[in-house]
């Protein structure tokens, strides 16, 4: 399913934090969610912040990274990034096993459509379950639990859940929750993503207690929210 | 078929009174269900009831018509209008019964608003034609009709240009979305058509 790019989340992995390479992403719209400076920070990030894709730049990730990094989440896709096109690089990097390669050269509207395609072969992938605390969310077995309770929600709830969840608890614009949950974009007026989400609080009120709350920003969007004891150990936090 | 020398007049007044208000109940019940959809508040099967309730009244008009020789006004009229009223209704229930066609999951923002304008396109349809027997006060229903309908007009422009804004929009959303903002047009533009018959029916008879 083709993402585009100013629907991507994105984790950067550079030598530093105001690279070439963020410039142009954050020129193309995509969400950055962080820039990692280490192979460990990025694993981090793909396992809290669930990006949609990881570009790193060439050499910053050695053998094995994208493999560890691929466990945390299947569905992520990996980019990498070349100072200049060659046909060694090209090949090395993909011997790597990225899903795409690309280059200084290439010019926005390739890089931003190559970033979309990438992401939406990777999509098709099955992720492994998300656990935020008492939040499980297993979008392979359509399981959506709190403390091992079934939450008893419909598929689009749960997607929509999960999508509000990988959000790291910041808000996501409707028009970006749509596109990740539905794949297309919203159209003016569309009132799907309002309608889950009064579903889905109403059930999570009933079946939390409470504890897990989707806050609303008026005429921007929904974000989630652990409120009182039960946060996440393994809270989701900016890079 | 005998046909009845005392005139039965107040019998067709009462019987487009009651056309009238079905079709009121018909848009209220509608915009009900498009409110609330994709909760069942409102079934299907209500909003097709009252277009049964609709289908009984014409036969009963066109019934009252065949029997009596002199009519309060032009039998063709009389005849018209009946089917116009019933065509409210019936677009009415069609615009309504493509929500679960379709498998909408929510409803579009402009398609509440087209449900509002309805409803008062009804309302006044129906005020006209439970004034049909005092000719003179029809007018300003009339007037008003036709306003709304202008006023559909502009929103059902703005939904379906909405659905064309981004060309992301899921096809499937656009074919079901389109097709449904102009179920209510129509239903809309029925409304127009019958008040027009009643301000004719005025016209000819003042």
């Amino acid at each position: 399913m083709r993402a585009a790019p100013e629907t991507v989340q994105v984790v950067v992995l550079a030598r530093e934090r105001a690279s070439a390479l963020s410039s142009r992403l954050e020129e193309l719209g995509c969400s950055l969610v962080g820039v990692a400076a280490s192979e460990n920070a990025a694993e981090h990030a793909v396992r809290t912040a669930r990006p949609d894709a990881v570009v790193f730049e060439a050499g910053t990730a050695g053998d094995g990274f994208l493999e560890r990094a691929r466990r945390e989440d299947p569905s992520c896709a990996f980019v990498a990034w070349l100072a200049s096109a060659s046909s060694g690089g090209v090949a090395e990097a993909f011997s790597l096993g990225v899903d795409e390669v690309l280059h200084e050269g290439m010019g926005q509207q390739e890089v931003g459509a190559r970033i979309a395609a990438a992401v939406g072969r990777s999509r098709i992938r099955p992720s492994r379950p998300l656990e935020l605390g008492p939040l499980r969310i297993d979008d392979l077995n359509g399981e959506a639990e709190w403390a091992g309770q079934d939450l008893r929600l419909t598929r689009r709830e749960r997607e929509v859940l999960h999508a509000l969840a990988n959000a790291a608890g910041s808000t996501m614009r409707r028009e970006v929750l749509y596109k990740r949950v539905w794949g297309y974009a919203m159209a003016r007026g569309d009132r799907s993503v309002d309608v889950n989400v009064k579903r889905l609080r109403a059930k999570l009120a009933k079946l939390t207690g409470g504890a897990l709350e989707i806050k609303t920003q008026p005429g921007i969007g929904y974000r989630l929210e652990f409120v009182g004891e039960r946060k996440p150990e393994d809270a989701v936090t900016a890079l | 078929m005998r046909l009845a020398l005392v005139p039965r007049t107040t019998e067709f007044y009462d019987l487009f009174t009651e056309a009238g208000e079905n079709a009121l109940e018909t848009a209220k019940l509608a915009q009900q269900r498009f409110r609330a959809f994709p909760e069942r508040t409102v079934p299907q099967g209500d909003v097709k009831q009252l277009e049964h309730r609709g289908d009984e009244l014409t036969r009963e008009i066109v019934e009252l018509l065949n029997t009596q020789y002199i009519t309060p006004f032009d039998r063709e009229d009389i005849y018209e209008l009946a089917k116009a009223i019933d065509d409210v209704v019936d677009y009415i229930e069609n615009a309504s019964d493509l929500l679960g066609l379709y498998k909408v999951e929510a409803p579009m923002e402009q398609a509440v608003e087209q449900c509002r304008v309805l409803v008062e396109a009804a309302e006044h349809l129906s005020n006209a034609l439970s004034e049909l027997r005092h000719l003179r006060r029809v007018g300003p229903h009339v007037v008003e009709v036709k306003r709304l309908e202008d006023e559909g007009d502009r929103i059902v422009r703005d939904a379906i240009a909405a659905l064309f804004e981004d060309e992301g929009v899921d096809p499937r959303t656009i074919i079901r979305w389109k097709d449904i903002f102009e179920a209510l047009e129509d239903a809309i533009d029925s409304c127009e058509t019958a008040a027009d018959l009643v301000g004719n029916v005025v016209v000819k008879n003042v």
